[in-house]
């Protein structure tokens, strides 16, 4: 695993026109954020400590044009990760061969270190509705949910993360327990996990459940990336829930979970997400600080232990 | 493959979801989770909205917040298929606002959403480099025997109503608020990564749209003239020349054609 | 009708004062931030009911106007009258 040093220097390598082999596309196990247009011209003067960055390959899915070739700027100076809202893995049903073919495509030409998905659902029918939809957690879906990753994986000829959505409504009691569904689609597909701390830390509030005892139960071998984000509170008539918003600084709940997990797994790539109400660069940039000081933290602890 | 009753939840789920009633939800949910089903709903319906509003800012403005969000609840409502990428999401929202009543009294609207609809198409169009215009022969006799390849963002607009004026004047922060009335050519090009929008007057247009078929310089002259009446064919083709119009030039062979 | 000598002269003319186009001399470093339509992974902004109960009006029970920009927008006729873009100003126009 790279030290945060190697990590800096990596990101320090890059050259003015992109060519796959100028930057590694390894991602290192430090803080990355969100790439936002509107950072761009920030983050070219000053990357801070962020030595890595993550989109929605579904943003990119088109011809040509700028935003195609922001992210080739980028690419030449940072490793990327692809982040998928579309394939609705969670119908359980075989992905959408022309997405796959468009995701197939920007993993080709963009190289990135990693690729991740959801445990979710967002189209019906061939109807997409914009949303990260709660799976049914049933042992037939697990099947379905298995061969599912396995065409994604075979097809784009690389492992992805699969990641723990934020839920809102109660599941039935018949249904598995979301991480021990993680945990055997992990084994079963050979997919890692990619670990949404704030999003356990809002499901546990709203379900009802012990968000230590979920770190704890995380499988650390599998986990290949780790996010991070703010969530609001919603009154609800009365019955406050949790909204997974990306609008706000990460709280500090949510610091103490990584800290637990990472303490036990060791550091992995630490992704700070932000997508409303979006902040100037440098307080974005500072949250992705704070992640790298927990991961020091982490590291000191495993030098004394050695 | 997934069971029976796997797929029912999300029929359910999903019918609820596109309801028209603000506090549906799936049957099976006891009232507390009932109400909870609505952080699902307004994501769903905010995502689709924002998206819509995204990629037609202008006629956002012109009808305003209130009725532009409940415009593109109508228009989402009424889609059997959608997908799973929102950069070009809307392509039928000109079509759909044609239809709609209650924007009868903006009889320009529609095509103003065309307008924005091609600039969104072709700020993602393929990328491909303009005409080299130093590489064209200078002799114009030459010239008019040539024919020219439309770059890959090109596109043309023509409509009765003013729209290029109404979509001008909403881009500043204080519209102008006067607009004759009169049909007008939009063109839009994107050389590079800024997408540009041109008026372009009826002839212009119209010998613009003769050398998109594949006409030669002389034949597109030739057939607007006809019905235009004679323009500067030299400002006319400079002006699309300077836009980025073209990738390539060719001289017309007869026989081969 | 022009003669042919004519427009070939006035396209030389045009040709050889033709600039190198800007965008394709430059290297244009400015992608002109477009956001339209993008996909991402966060809940809605704001509470449980933004998006979905505050506006509820459907076919005969429409009651929404129109309150943008188009207000004060007046396309200016050829005839000499002008027309507002507000519903009650344009309902003349309608079949």
């Amino acid at each position: 695993m790279l030290s945060r040093a190697q990590a800096a220097d990596d990101s320090q390598s890059g050259a003015d026109d992109f060519e796959a082999a100028d930057i590694p596309a390894d991602i290192p196990a430090v803080a990355g954020t969100s790439f936002k247009p509107e950072h761009a011209a920030d983050i070219e003067r000053d990357p801070g400590e962020v030595a890595w960055f993550e989109v929605h390959p579904e943003n990119y899915m088109v011809a040509g044009g700028p935003r195609l070739a922001q992210l080739e700027a980028l690419r030449a100076d940072f490793p990327i990760s692809l982040h998928g809202v579309g394939m609705s893995l969670g119908t359980g049903e075989l992905p959408d061969a022309q997405h796959l073919q468009a995701l197939r495509e920007l993993v080709n030409r963009f190289q990135p270190g990693l690729v991740s998905e959801h445990l979710a659902w967002s189209s019906h029918d061939g109807l997409y509705l914009a949303d990260l939809l709660p799976s049914a957690l049933t042992r037939s879906m697990l099947d379905g949910v298995v061969n599912a990753i396995d065409k994604t994986q075979q097809t784009l000829g690389r492992q992805i993360l699969i990641e723990n959505p934020s839920s809102y409504i109660p599941r039935p009691d018949s249904w598995l327990p979301e991480i021990q569904f993680l945990n055997e689609l992990a084994q079963r597909s050979g997919c890692g996990l990619l670990v949404d701390v704030n999003n356990v830390f809002v499901s546990a509030h709203n379900l009802k459940f012990n968000a230590n005892d979920y770190i704890d139960a995380v499988p650390g071998e599998a986990v290949g990336e780790i996010h991070l984000a703010g969530h609001s509170v919603d009154n609800n008539d009365g019955d406050p829930i949790l909204i997974d918003s990306h609008g706000a600084t990460v709280s500090d709940e949510v610091w103490a979970l990584y800290q637990r997990l990472i303490s036990r797994i060791g550091p992995r790539p630490t992704l700070v997400e932000w997508d409303n109400d979006l902040p100037a660069w440098s307080e974005l940039r500072a949250e992705a600080q704070r992640a790298n000081q927990h991961i020091d933290q982490v590291i000191q602890v495993q030098r004394e232990a050695s | 493959m997934s069971a029976r009753p796997e797929l029912a939840y999300r029929q359910q789920f999903t019918q609820a979801l596109l309801a028209r009633a603000a506090d549906a939800h799936p049957a099976n949910l006891a009232p507390h989770e009932a109400r909870r089903f609505r952080v699902y709903r307004n994501n769903v319906h905010t995502a689709l909205i924002t998206a819509l509003a995204d990629a037609y800012p202008v006629i956002q403005r012109l009808v305003g917040e209130e009725f532009f969000a409940a415009m593109a609840r109508e228009f989402f409502l009424l889609e059997h298929e959608r997908e799973s990428t929102l950069a070009l999401y809307g392509a039928d929202f000109a079509d759909f606002i044609e239809q709609f009543t209650p924007a009868a009294s903006l009889p320009y609207l529609a095509d103003v959403a065309r307008l924005e609809r091609t600039r969104l198409e072709a700020l993602h169009a393929a990328d491909a480099a303009v005409i080299d215009a130093s590489a064209l022969p200078t002799d114009g006799e030459q010239l008019l025997n040539m024919t020219f390849e439309p770059h890959p963002a090109l596109r043309l607009l023509s409509s009765a109503h003013p729209v290029v004026s109404i979509w001008l004047a909403n881009q500043a922060d204080e519209p102008q608020n006067i607009i004759t009335a009169s049909a007008e050519f939009a063109l839009i090009t994107r050389p590079r990564f800024v997408v540009n929008t041109l008026l372009l007057d009826q002839a212009t247009g119209r010998f613009t749209r003769q050398l998109m078929q594949g006409h030669t310089l002389q034949q597109a002259y030739t057939n607007t003239s006809s019905i235009a009446g004679e323009f500067d064919i030299g400002v006319a083709f400079s002006q699309l020349l300077e836009a980025g119009a073209f990738t390539d030039a060719a001289t017309y062979q007869e026989d081969t054609k | 009708m022009k003669t042919q000598i004519a427009l070939a002269a006035t396209l030389t003319a045009m040709v050889l004062a033709a600039p190198m186009h800007a965008s394709a001399a430059a290297k244009e470093k400015c992608y002109g931030v477009s956001l339209a339509g993008q996909n991402d992974c966060a809940a809605g902004p704001g509470t449980t009911c933004a998006g979905s109960s505050t506006v509820d009006y459907q076919g005969n029970a429409w009651t929404l106007v129109p309150k943008g920009t188009c207000e004060s927008t007046v396309i200016s006729a050829s005839d000499g009258m002008d027309r507002k873009g507000s519903l009650v100003a344009l309902s003349r126009d309608l079949p």
